[in-house]
Parts: C-alpha cells; structure tokens; sequence
C-alpha cells in the first residue's frame, strides 16, 4: 500500500476546520493561473493517512509582517485590494468568481475609507459603493452574505483602527440605501 | 379615528412559517389591505461602532421586511446613526495598552467582537479589551452624549410642523446597545417635548437594557400623557446577550430576559455565529416577528387619540385686511380650534402706530410701543393652550391725526396666507435698455440718486444693466424721483453712428399694492419722476 491509494486513506481533512496561511506558490503546487479559489490538497501523513488541508491558490502570498508595517497594506500584484484582504475574499468565497469580484470592490472602497478618512465626500462615496456591493453581493451568494465582516480584517492594526473610527467620526449621518444596478 | 394595523397583515411566507401555513392553509388567507399609515416614521438605530454599511444595510433589509409582512405604507424608514466614535477610540487605546504579539489577529478579534460576535471571546474574566467592550452596555452610560442629542433632534424635527404636519408618530427599531439609545431618546423627549412622547413607542432587539422606556400614564410636564408603548425581541441563544447578561459590568441578571418563542427550527444555516446580528440573526430568520412587534406598537400609538393625530389645520376665520389713523382698532381674527401658524404685517409708515396681539389675555407678539415703518409677526397659536379660538389685534394709532397704518391678519394655513407682498418694503428693478446698432454707442446713466439716495449707476453695454433697489411704501400712488445728472451716450463708431440715433431707455418694474407686475418705461433722462401704485 502507498500513497496513491487514495480510497483507502482516512481523509479526517474534511472533518478539520484547518486554514493555514500556506501562500502560492506552494511547493507542493505547480504553478497555475486562473480563477482564485482554495484548492485542497491531500497530504500522506504515512500508509494509511492523509491530512486535506486547504491552500490558496491563484492568490498573492501572505505578506506577513510586512502586510501590517504601513496604513495602506501591501498589494503585490497591484490589483488595488491588499494581498491579505484578498485572501481572505478568496477563503470566503472559493467557488465563486462573481462573490469574489464584489468583495475585491468592496475590498477597495474600505481601502479608500482607511486612507481618505479625513475626507468626508471621499468616505461617503466609497460607502455609497460598498452599499452597492453589498447588494450585489446578496443577489449573487443570499440575503445573508455580509461585505462588513471584512472590516475586522480591514482595521487589523492599531493605525488601521485609528484611520476606520477617524472615516466613522467623518459621516455623521447615512443615507437610507435604494436599490443598484449590478456589474 | 386611527387604523387597526394588523388588518393589513399579510400572512407571513418564509421559511420558518411556511409549515405552518401549509397545515393550516385556511388561516393563510389573503387580508384586507389597510389604509396607509403614512403619519409614522420609523427609526433604525444601530448598535455601537457598527459600520456604516452595515447600518444601511440593516435599515434596507427593515424597510423591505415591512414591505413582505405588511401591507402598511410605512411612509418613512429612516436611520438614526449612532457614531459612537469616541468609545471606539477608548476600546482602540485600550488594546493598544494590551497589544501582544501577533497583533494583526489581535485586532481582527477586536474588531470582530466589537461588530457583536461575543463568541470570538469568551476570556471576559481576563481580558481587558473585552472587559472594556462589554462595559460599554452599561445603560446608565448613555445620558445625554452628542449621538443622543442629535437623535432627539431629529426625532423632533420630523416629528412636528410644519416639517411634518401629518407625521408626529415615532417608532424607535433600535439594535443592541442601540436600545439605550432609544430609552434615552424618549426620556429626553420627555423633558423637551412632552407632547411627543404618548405618540413614540419602541421595539428593541436583541437588547441589553434593562427595561423599554416607558411613562406611566398620567402627567409630564403638566402634559397628559400615556404610557410609552414599547416592546423588544431577544433570541435565548443570542451569544453577545447573554453575555453580557452574565457580567457584573451592565445591567448583568437584570437584563430583560429572552423571548422564549423566538427560537430557530433546527437545520437553518446563519452567518452569525454570535446570534446576535440584526439582519442574520434576526431580521431574516425572524423578520416577520419583527414586523408584527412593530404593527403592535403602532396600534398602541393610534390607540393613545387625538394626542398623536392632530386633526388637519381647520380653515382660518375670514383675513383681516384694515387700514386706519387714529384711535384704538381693536380686531378679532376667529382662528378655531387647534394649533395654526399665524401672520401679521403691520406698515406704520413714516408717524409712529403700535399694534398689540393677543389670546385670552396673553401677549403673543407687539410692536414696542408705537413704531414707524414696517414690522411683521409670525408665530403659533394653538387654541388648547391658550383657551381661546380668537385672536385679538389691537391697533393704537398715534394721537397725530396725519397718521396712517395698515395691517393685515392671516393664518398660513393650506390655502396660505393673503397677507403677502403688498406688505413687503416694495422692491424696484432698473434696468436700462440700449436700443440701437451694435458697437456703435455707449450709454450710461452716471451716479444716480432716487429719492435723494444714490443708487449707483447703469450701464449698457458693457457692466450692470438691472439695479434693484427698496423704496419705503407709503399709503396710495408714490412720485419717486430719480436723478442720472451725467446720463448720456458716447458714439463709438462714427461711420456706424450716422443715421442710428441712440434710444437708451430705463425699464423699471416693481409689484403694486395687489402684487401685480408693473412695468414702466422711460427715455433715459438727466431727471425724472415716476409713479408706482
């Protein structure tokens, strides 16, 4: 028995939650171009184990520290979403191109937030777009889908957080959302 | 008169009722549509730091869940935005104070917990950002801070004329620490405006407070006023509630408890880990709920009468329009019953009048003393409060017999008010017209004066061609005299001039005394005068 007998491996990948900040490219992945999406690669633990753990792929790498050093982030590939919050777009929504691409925007308009926070029309516009998105992004993926929970991963450091309650402090008020034309 | 809400209830058809109306299809019948509540607004406030977008979203997702479980024509949703800005930064510094390493997730944990996933923590006992987070849902907290202020401002500006004539009914839909807010929002209108508060209710959700702002029936402010009516929703597994249920930094065991019945069926998927979200948590899996809390609260309002349903304003008694000298002139405008917006314009041109209103012997508004000249006079007048239907004017002309007065007495009702322009200093438009070939002459008045005043000057072409200027009015035709001592044309062309004459002219137009158009016209003069009516 070897490695290749995949029907007879014991795949407890599926069974744990593991998301491991393993960037492309990966050593055991060859390098592929095409929709971003989280590939789950089975690895032999011995005989008779495999571990499945998810990587991204078709994504930036990881920018570790380096991704927390300034305000605006690193964004390696110039797509104008930082590398880390389009990972974790990809994490999101693995399977879907079109969720991905809405988040990617709504993604940019939250950059914009945190480093035009002193500029109450830039900050109301870039709402006005994520309102948008949103309600984009509920026509593709349901009712539920919530742009917002990027805002965790947005403001991931003390200047990031400061820069996010500075474009709160800018909006006194918001307008009541009316219905969009989606991309 | 006022609408039983839930006559124009539709029968729920989502995912949770849907059994339910399968088995007993009979009861899904089609309702009857209830007359438009068009005299509600209704408030979403949001918890604290929550983002933007999410408020808006939260305040769409309310206004289509009204539209799906009821027929009400709900004429307005609209947000009332908590900033909370300033806490944010507190619970900013704090982590900042308790940075570990790897702050990136630090952060991503902060923010995740302040956005109401509790469950990304459950370290209260030790953690201090988490102890800070949940020390904010202390109620006692929320008193009068700048959030508050605004929101009680708003609530009373669309919630009274003439911003809103037919609008005075308030519900609060108010998430989480939004539920303080809401408590505070009526208290404060309890002390600023009393007469709002039998007309607001409440419906909270997901809510950390410790009771729904009410008032016993009776008096405030010597105002009669009903109970506030109030209810909320609180699912038994929302996490962040009981949470902070558990604590001793908020309301702790006092919190109100669950709703027992606001249970999700096994197998229904959510986003929201913590329960605790208003659209996942709540307005989805339980919207029609929601809406039905909402029905009930607005019934409760129509229910509390004429407090909350201002009759429209009734038809003002006939305008008084006077003119007189001497001698006291007493004068009865017969407003009828409720609150109606009042004018009065008084002219006692150039000798000294004075003019006195009043209702059942308060003073409304007066001159100071006997006065020259034009004064006008806007206020309310609101029958239940001063005891009377009538307005009285009294007019004491001045013991010169030469003088003159004029005034006019009207509501500003729907059909709005006659006294209008014939009133106002009457304001006259010059203009000089140039008439004749193209760059060929150039004309000017110079400095003028009217009536003695300089005015400036005309030109044409090229520089000012209208001038308007405000003459005093006096009683019946008025000469005015206008002076231009260095008015004339210079020719520009000499060929172009031969054979075109310059036809310089002043057109002048002003309103008459019934606030009609005139226009007059004149050759353009080293001195003239002219008539206005």
């Amino acid at each position: 028995m070897n490695g290749s007998h995949v029907n007879s491996s014991i795949w407890i990948g599926s069974l744990i939650v593991i998301v491991l900040a393993v960037g492309y490219p990966h050593p055991a992945l060859p390098a592929q171009s095409g929709v971003p999406t989280v590939a789950y690669i089975p690895i032999p633990i011995d005989d008779d184990l495999n571990i499945v753990i998810p990587v991204l792929v078709n994504v930036p790498p990881d920018p570790g520290a380096a991704g927390s050093a300034t305000l605006a982030g690193v964004d390696s590939n110039n797509n104008g979403v930082r590398d880390d919050l389009e990972r974790r777009i990809v994490q999101l929504y693995p399977n879907n191109p079109l969720a991905q691409a809405y988040m990617n925007e709504a993604a940019k308009a939250y950059q914009s937030v945190l480093l035009n926070s002193a500029s109450v029309a830039t900050v109301v516009a870039d709402y006005t777009r994520l309102t948008q998105m949103q309600f984009c992004l509920e026509r593709t993926v349901g009712a539920d889908a919530r742009s917002a929970d990027l805002v965790p991963y947005l403001s991931n450091t003390y200047e990031r957080s400061l820069a996010y309650l500075a474009a709160l402090t800018a909006i006194e008020t918001v307008n009541v959302p009316t219905q969009f034309v989606c991309p | 008169m006022y609408h039983n809400v839930s006559m124009g209830r539709k029968m729920g058809i989502n995912r949770l009722v849907m059994p339910t109306c399968l088995v007993a299809l009979l009861l899904c019948t089609v309702a009857v549509k209830a007359a438009p509540l068009d005299d509600f607004n209704i408030y979403y406030i949001n918890g604290i730091d929550n983002d933007p977008l999410e408020v808006l979203n939260s305040t769409r997702v309310l206004k289509e869940q009204l539209a799906r479980y009821s027929n009400i024509t709900f004429a307005n949703v609209d947000v009332l935005y908590n900033q909370s800005e300033g806490f944010g930064r507190d619970v900013v510094e704090t982590a900042r104070q308790a940075e570990l390493q790897g702050a990136r997730d630090f952060y991503t944990r902060l923010w995740s917990i302040m956005r109401g996933n509790m469950s990304a923590s459950d370290a209260i006992a030790t953690d201090p950002v988490v102890q800070k987070i949940v020390s904010s849902f202390d109620e006692k907290s929320f008193v009068l801070t700048p959030d508050l202020a605004r929101m009680i401002g708003k609530v009373e500006i669309f919630s009274t004329p003439p911003n809103a004539p037919r609008r005075k009914k308030t519900i609060l839909v108010a998430h989480s620490q939004g539920n303080f807010f809401a408590n505070q929002i009526v208290n404060g209108l309890i002390a600023k405006n009393s007469d709002l508060v039998g007309c607001i209710g409440i419906v909270g959700v997901a809510t950390p407070a410790t009771f729904v702002a009410g008032t016993p029936a009776g008096t405030v402010n010597s105002v009669p006023v009903t109970a506030v009516s109030g209810t909320y929703l609180t699912r038994p597994d929302d996490v962040a509630i009981n949470l902070i249920a558990r604590t001793s930094f908020a309301g702790g065991a006092f919190i109100l408890p669950a709703t027992s019945t606001l249970v999700v069926p096994p197998g229904i998927a959510s986003t929201d880990p913590a329960h605790h979200n208003f659209v996942a948590s709540y307005m989805l899996p339980f919207g029609n709920r929601v809406v039905t809390e909402i029905e009930t609260v607005a019934n409760q309002i129509n229910a509390n009468g004429a407090n909350c349903n201002p009759p429209p304003p009734t038809a003002c008694g006939a305008p008084i329009h006077s003119a007189g000298s001497s001698g006291t002139s007493p004068f009865i405008l017969a407003i009828g019953q409720g609150t109606q917006s009042v004018t009065a314009n008084f002219e006692a041109y150039s000798i000294p009048d004075g003019l006195v209103l009043s209702a059942n012997g308060v003073n409304l508004a007066s001159t100071n003393g006997l006065v020259g000249g034009y004064h006008s006079y806007t206020f309310t007048f609101d029958s239940s409060k001063l005891g009377t239907t009538n307005l009285l004017a009294t007019v004491t002309g001045n013991a010169d017999t030469n003088t003159l007065w004029k005034l006019c007495l009207d509501c500003n009702n729907l059909a709005g008010s006659t006294c209008g322009p014939s009133f106002q200093s009457r304001s006259v438009n010059m203009t000089m017209n140039f008439d004749t070939v193209a760059n060929t002459w150039l004309c000017t008045t110079g400095n003028m004066t009217l009536d003695g005043q300089a005015i400036g000057n005309l030109d044409s072409p090229p520089g000012n061609t209208i001038k308007t200027v405000s003459l005093t009015p006096t009683l019946g035709a008025e000469t005015h005299t206008l002076s231009a001592p260095l008015a004339g044309c210079t020719c520009l062309n000499r060929l172009g001039c031969i054979g075109f004459g310059p036809n310089p002219k002043f057109q002048i137009t002003y309103k008459d005394g019934a606030g009609t158009p005139v226009l007059l016209t004149a050759p353009l003069t080293k001195q003239f005068k002219f008539v206005i009516q």
